[in-house]
């Protein structure tokens, strides 16, 4: 009878480890974290989501064998991003990319870290995302100093004296306040006069901010820029609630709507009449240069989706490939092997060619692409495309 | 007219009622009495549907009426008043008087029922406190504009619910009067009380409960007499 | 002093929004004696319908907002039916913890349904009045004013039929007993219904309102379904006057506070915790809230 039951044993273990063992070599996982619902900006999520879906099955095969694509739904909440990237690790996943929240993002780092997962964020720009030199961590976003010190260099370039900011309680938010307290509180501008940069923070539930703006309405000199350092509704809002407050934008005051959200049509649904004139940024705009890989994407996703598609999904896109090319060149699906191609990796993607950087001056370069390209832009007309908005910096990309 | 039959009422493990059978004719004027605890309450709100027998049947007019909502016995004619009043303290004695008209299928106009309602609070002698906030009232008071809380649905039976305890000597002598002149009207009244002399007095019949079952039914002097309530009631 | 004015104009719209809420799970605490807890996500139901209303039929805003109240009164008679009725037909033991699982737990399908049917976007619902109207210094968008003025519309006619009607003193009898209204012939089932249907209706009336000024989302609820709940804790778990008075208090105190209290730059951040202290403060102060009778349970 125990004879029996070893040998039953036996057979039964042979079974499972061939069973996963199989499976594991039949396929390889790539994994994807996105907000795909709220309280996560869900409308990015989704383009990152399809985005990767489009690279994927352009792929095919790495390694001779067929890819698997799992994308987790971390709900713009750091607990999920947890959770979800320890089910990818747990999957088998080779490698994951994605991300669209800085807070998340700073939690799915640790799981990289301790599971040895090779991460590539595609598109949250916290600083400390890549200041903090974990080996399994990648960026192709730009970092929140590489990006904001050049707004506060346009800032002064436009001789503002006052700038005012509503900023999201989120790492993503405080840190470009961060970025703006040093690079441009009580700093000259262009006509050597100093800029005084005032911030309220806010929790990203809050939906009357008019106590704040009439605040700022109530200052003089007036604001001459109204930062709004939000995403998703709350980024609405405040561009909705400074236009009926007759705030911004006008001739004395602009708005500056800071996240993503205002790169989508749902910008113009909920703000209306008050987003001609605002400003926002995008990482990809067709004065960048409309190379052939940006065009096949485009014409590809408006094919697949009725939208234009934002610098997220672009992002998402260049981070599969990215991550399938080092995957190959590392000839396995070992992690160490992975993190390694990914150091010497030179794609060449729609936004640019990809490459991670070993510096670790100043903190935020480490593993980050330094070429990552962000615009100021501004909408001229209701109901504009972003991609027909108006360039605003930098100057020498102007026509 | 009201047949009470092998009720049983448990409480989780208590038998509040056990097997109590009894009937009530037309025009009677019934009183409940035994020792705290008996029944007395379980039993008229067995019968007003507030609470939901274990067992048993009650009878109104023919008609099974155990299990229906305490609403649709009210509307067929079985009115009740609380051993611990239970006015509306937050609205005025005539909003009070106005609830009642609500339940019935609107016999007349609002202006109708107001006067009805004018006239039952002259006669409990209670009109001038109609805009007094129900809370303010004296807890005789109180009694009195329960009792003429359920005249607005002019029900053929009324079960008063300990009518006499905690009222001015004076207040009860009033009651006394008006329960005589509703039963003259035809009135059938099932009367619990603690006020021996008033419920003998008053009553053409008794029932003693004790211990949730029937251990005396008859008129008044006989039940005086009887060993078994002695010893249970009387005899303490 | 301008700038203090404006501040309280705008406490004192935001509260009438509150109130039109606090006033549905008021109503309903009194009558049900149960809080709610989907009460936030019937005031985005009632945002959403309304949405749809005005924009795929093309009816005029105002009046999606009355039909989104009528759906909103359908939905709650629904749920009071299938799923409340059982507490008071005695077919429920736990009653309070019933009360608190069921209501919370229809609270987040919605929340699911709502992103299933409608999609995590956000969407705004079509302007009453667009544009600003500036009186002096004051420049308030014109949205706001009507809602204030539709808010206090349904607020005086709630409390005109609660206090003037037949089915108003039918809803305070069984508020106030709930034996004694059935034993003098009262149906509370349907007094349940109906106050269920009404308090739900009020936070989809606030809800349809709320689209144009603060933009609707499947998560749209969550905050004022908690902060009713504070107001009504504050005014007085039941009492209506309460829970107007709360709701007042709430909006001037969220408004001036984020502005004078503690540093102004963070005021924002800690702009939902001022309902919380402020209640802490009143409770200890006065256990029963503003206007509270005594603690009230499900018998
Ligand atoms: N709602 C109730 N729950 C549990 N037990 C009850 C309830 N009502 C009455 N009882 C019990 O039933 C018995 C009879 O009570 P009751 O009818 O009030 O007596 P009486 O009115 O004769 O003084 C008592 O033992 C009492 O404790
Ligand atoms: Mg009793």
């Amino acid at each position: 009878m125990k004879t029996f039951l070893t040998f039953m044993g036996v057979i039964g273990l042979v079974v499972c480890i061939g069973g996963s063992l199989g499976w594991s070599q039949d396929q390889v996982i790539l994994g994807g974290v996105a907000p795909l619902s709220a309280p996560g900006a869900a409308e990015s999520g989704a383009e990152m989501k399809i985005a990767m879906e489009m690279a994927v099955s352009e792929i095919g095969q790495i390694l001779g064998k067929p890819i698997k694509l799992q994308v987790e739904d971390t709900r713009g909440l750091p607990e999920e991003g947890t959770a979800a990237m320890n089910r990818l690790a747990d999957a088998g996943a080779a490698g994951v990319v994605g991300e669209f929240h800085s807070a998340v993002a700073n939690a799915e780092i640790e799981v990289a870290n301790q599971r040895k997962l090779p991460l590539i964020i595609a598109e949250a720009w916290a600083d400390v995302i890549t200041a903090k030199h974990y080996p399994y961590v990648f960026r192709i976003a730009p970092a929140n100093s590489l990006f904001y010190t050049k707004v506060s260099d346009w800032v002064k370039a436009i001789g503002a004296q006052n700038v005012v900011a509503i900023v999201e309680n989120t790492d993503w938010g405080l840190g470009i306040d961060t970025v703006f307290k040093e690079t441009l509180h009580d700093q000259k501008n262009i006509d050597g006069d100093p800029v005084q940069y005032t911030s309220i923070v806010a929790e990203r539930t809050v939906t009357d901010f008019t106590p704040q703006l009439l605040r700022y309405k109530s200052m003089s000199p007036r604001p001459d820029l109204v930062m709004d350092i939000f995403t998703g509704t709350g980024e609405y809002l405040i561009v909705k609630q400074t236009g009926e407050l007759g705030l911004a934008p006008n001739r004395e005051t602009l708005v500056f709507a800071v996240g993503t959200s205002a790169l989508y049509p749902e910008y113009w649904e909920t703000v209306g009449k008050y987003g001609v004139f605002s400003i926002t940024k995008t990482g990809y705009h067709p004065l960048l240069g409309v190379t052939p890989a940006i065009k096949k994407f485009n014409a590809e996703f408006e094919a697949k989706t009725g939208k234009t598609p934002t610098f997220a999904a672009m992002e998402a896109y260049d981070s599969i490939h990215v991550l399938a090319q080092a995957i190959e060149q590392a000839g396995s699906t070992a992690s160490d092997a992975i993190v390694a191609a990914l150091e010497k990796i030179k794609y060449d993607g729609v936004l640019g060619t990809i490459y991670f950087s070993a510096d670790k001056k100043p903190d935020y370069m480490y593993h980050q692409w330094p070429g990552a390209k962000a615009v100021i832009i501004q909408y001229t007309a209701e109901g504009q495309k972003y991609t027909d908005a108006e360039l605003l910096w930098p100057a020498a990309l102007m026509p | 007219m009201l047949e009470v039959a092998e009720l049983v009422k448990d409480f989780g493990g208590v038998r509040a009622i056990n097997k109590l059978s009894f009937t009530v004719g037309e025009n009677e004027l019934l009183g409940i009495i035994g020792p705290n605890g008996s029944g007395k309450t379980t039993t008229i709100n067995l019968i007003s549907g507030l609470f939901k027998p274990t067992n048993g049947r009650i009878t109104f007019r023919g008609k099974r009426i155990d299990g229906l909502p305490s609403y649709e016995i009210a509307r067929r004619g079985i009115g009740r008043t609380f051993q611990v009043t239970q006015v509306f303290h937050r609205m005025s004695v005539l909003e009070n008087m106005m609830v009642p008209a609500l339940a019935v299928p609107h016999k007349g106009e609002e202006k109708d029922q107001k006067k009805k309602a004018l006239r039952i609070l002259g006669f409990l002698k209670i009109d001038h406190l109609r805009n007094e906030f129900a809370r303010n009232l004296s807890g005789g008071q109180q009694k009195l504009l329960e009792l003429g809380r359920i005249l607005m649905l002019d029900p053929d039976v009324i079960m008063l619910d300990e009518p006499f305890s905690g009222v001015h000597p004076k207040l009860k002598m009033n009651i006394h009067e008006y329960i005589k002149e509703m039963h003259a009207e035809g009135r059938t009244f099932i009367i619990i009380s603690h006020d021996l002399q008033s419920i003998f007095n008053l009553s053409q019949r008794l029932i003693v409960l004790n211990e949730g079952t029937k251990i005396c039914d008859g008129v008044p002097q006989d039940v005086k007499d009887d060993d078994r309530v002695v010893e249970a009631y009387l005899g303490d | 002093m301008d700038f203090f004015v404006a501040q309280a104009l705008n406490g004192l719209i935001i509260g009438l929004l509150y109130a039109l809420i606090a006033i549905g799970l008021s109503l309903i605490f009194s009558v049900l004696k149960l809080v709610n807890f989907a009460h936030g996500e019937c005031c985005m139901m009632g945002a959403f319908v309304s949405y749809y209303f005005s924009t795929l039929f093309g009816i005029n805003p105002l009046i999606a907002v009355f039909l989104s109240m009528v759906v909103v009164f359908l939905l709650g008679v629904a749920m009071q039916y299938f799923f409340l009725r059982p507490l008071y037909t005695g077919a429920v033991e736990r009653k309070d913890e019933y009360a608190i699982l069921i209501t919370f737990g229809l609270g987040i399908f919605f929340q699911n349904l709502a992103m299933s049917l409608f999609g995590p976007w956000t969407k705004k619902s079509q302007d009453f009045l667009s544009g600003v109207t500036s009186i002096g210094f004051l420049t308030v968008d014109n949205n706001r004013l009507v809602v204030s003025f539709v808010a206090i519309a349904i607020v005086l006619a709630l409390l005109l039929i609660i206090n003037k009607t037949f089915v108003g003193k039918a809803l305070r009898a069984v508020s106030q007993d709930r034996d004694a209204a059935a034993i003098v012939g009262i149906n509370s089932h349907r007094i349940n219904m109906l106050a269920f249907g009404v308090g739900v209706a009020l936070a989809g009336g606030a809800g349809a309102l709320i689209g144009p000024i603060f933009l609707i989302s499947p998560m749209m609820g969550i905050l004022p379904g908690i902060k009713s709940f504070v107001i009504i804790v504050l005014g007085g778990m039941g009492s209506i006057k309460g829970a107007i008075i709360g709701s007042l208090l709430l909006g001037e105190i969220e408004s001036l506070g984020s502005i004078y209290l503690l540093d102004p730059t963070r005021g924002l951040a800690y702009k939902n915790a001022f309902g919380v202290l402020l209640l802490a403060i009143v409770l200890l102060v006065k256990p029963t809230g503003l206007f509270g009778e005594r603690h009230v349970r499900m018998e």
